[in-house]
């Protein structure tokens, strides 16, 4: 169960990253259509998507700002990474120090670029979205393994039932 | 699921406060923050309520319920606006790409367009899309901070008040299942009752 459900949250994060790159491939194709249209369409809900804050291909935009893409790269290789050196079924919680100095880039960075008292390039957005995006990915790894096993048990008990 | 009573206050307001700042119009472009913060504040919640510790599973538990509240509560909200501004926002989208395209687009497309167009502006069409979206994305983004905010919390749990303490050893990390048996939940203390108390003596 636990290593099914890994692999189902692999393929998922693999089809958002595949969409994310929808509006670089129809490029390939001789330029912007359909795919394009339904990727800054889904991409909208969950970032601004401005071009200036975006990494561009021949003036054409990803469906997420530059920080968005950090942190969905570094999710999809933070979760691939646990599950290749801790085990798909791991249930070994992630370090503290190590979660929090991950995710403080992202915040100070953040904070200032919002208050205005910064304007941090597109590269610099996309490293601390990785540092952040790999530590949840990382993380949330044993902890996902550790819920699925508490409902499992929860449900269980639960139903009088016994394995 | 030693704290299984504080869970459903912990992800109905933290789904609310997901749905809410992601739906709302000018607030939901913050690159996912709402979601995660939501999560977190599931997860610090159940830390701050909780008298036994609470674990990374359980975190991540009330932030993933807390992720579903927020998606259905999201969609409602974007659904709305929907209604309002949907075919102003799809007219964004596809005049931004005119732009990209130094407004030469092949006529096939414009053609397209118009029939993406008559489709997406059909508020159930966009709601039902929107929510398979939102419900799998949340689910990913929620736990995430439920399970962030019991690592940097969860470790102090609420204490007793005094004359009152566990009755129950509190069980030891969880270890990967190795058996078939799945072992029982430990009974709770009743309310007011007397304890016997392994780690609190009176």
């Amino acid at each position: 169960m636990l290593r099914l459900s890994f692999t189902l949250m692999l393929a998922w994060l693999t089809l958002l990253l595949c969409g994310l790159f929808l509006p670089w491939l129809d490029l390939l194709r001789g330029g912007s259509g359909l795919a394009s249209t339904l990727a800054y369409l889904a991409g909208r809900p969950f970032c601004h998507q401005i071009p200036g804050r975006s990494f561009c291909l021949a003036g054409v935009p990803l469906a997420l700002c530059a920080r968005c893409t950090g942190l969905l790269l570094g999710f999809w290789w933070g979760w691939l990474g646990a599950g290749i050196f801790q085990g798909p079924a791991t249930l070994k919680p992630e370090s503290r120090s190590l979660l929090i100095a991950a995710m403080l880039p992202l915040v100070i960075d953040g904070t200032l670029n919002f208050l205005g008292l910064a304007n941090s390039p597109n590269g610099w957005r996309s490293v601390t979205g990785l540092l952040a995006g790999g530590a949840l990915g990382a993380g949330l790894l044993p902890a996902w393994n550790q819920m699925l096993l508490l409902l499992r048990a929860g449900g269980l008990a639960e139903s009088g039932h016994a394995e | 699921m030693l704290n299984k009573e504080h869970y459903a206050k912990c992800f109905v307001i933290g789904g609310l406060f997901i749905g809410i700042l992601s739906g709302m119009p000018g607030l939901s472009c913050c690159c996912c923050m709402w979601v995660i913060l939501g999560g977190m504040l599931a997860g610090y919640l159940l830390c701050r309520w909780s008298y036994y510790p609470v674990s990374e599973g359980e975190g991540a538990l009330v932030g993933l319920i807390s992720g579903a509240i927020g998606a259905a509560v999201c969609d409602l909200l974007m659904m709305l606006n929907w209604v309002m501004r949907g075919p102003a926002q799809m007219q964004e989208v596809v005049d931004q790409i005119r732009r990209q395209q130094n407004f030469a687009l092949p006529p096939e497309f414009e053609e397209m367009m118009t029939k993406v167009m008559q489709l997406v502006t059909q508020p159930l069409f966009v709601g039902v899309a929107m929510l398979i979206l939102l419900l799998i994305t949340f689910s990913i983004l929620a736990p995430a901070g439920g399970f962030l905010a019991v690592t940097i919390w969860g470790k102090r749990p609420r204490p007793f008040p005094p004359g009152l303490g566990p009755t129950v050893m509190i069980p030891p990390p969880m270890a990967p299942p190795t058996g078939p048996e799945v072992p029982a939940a430990p009974a709770r203390p009743a309310p007011g009752h007397d304890d016997q108390g392994f780690f609190f003596p009176r």
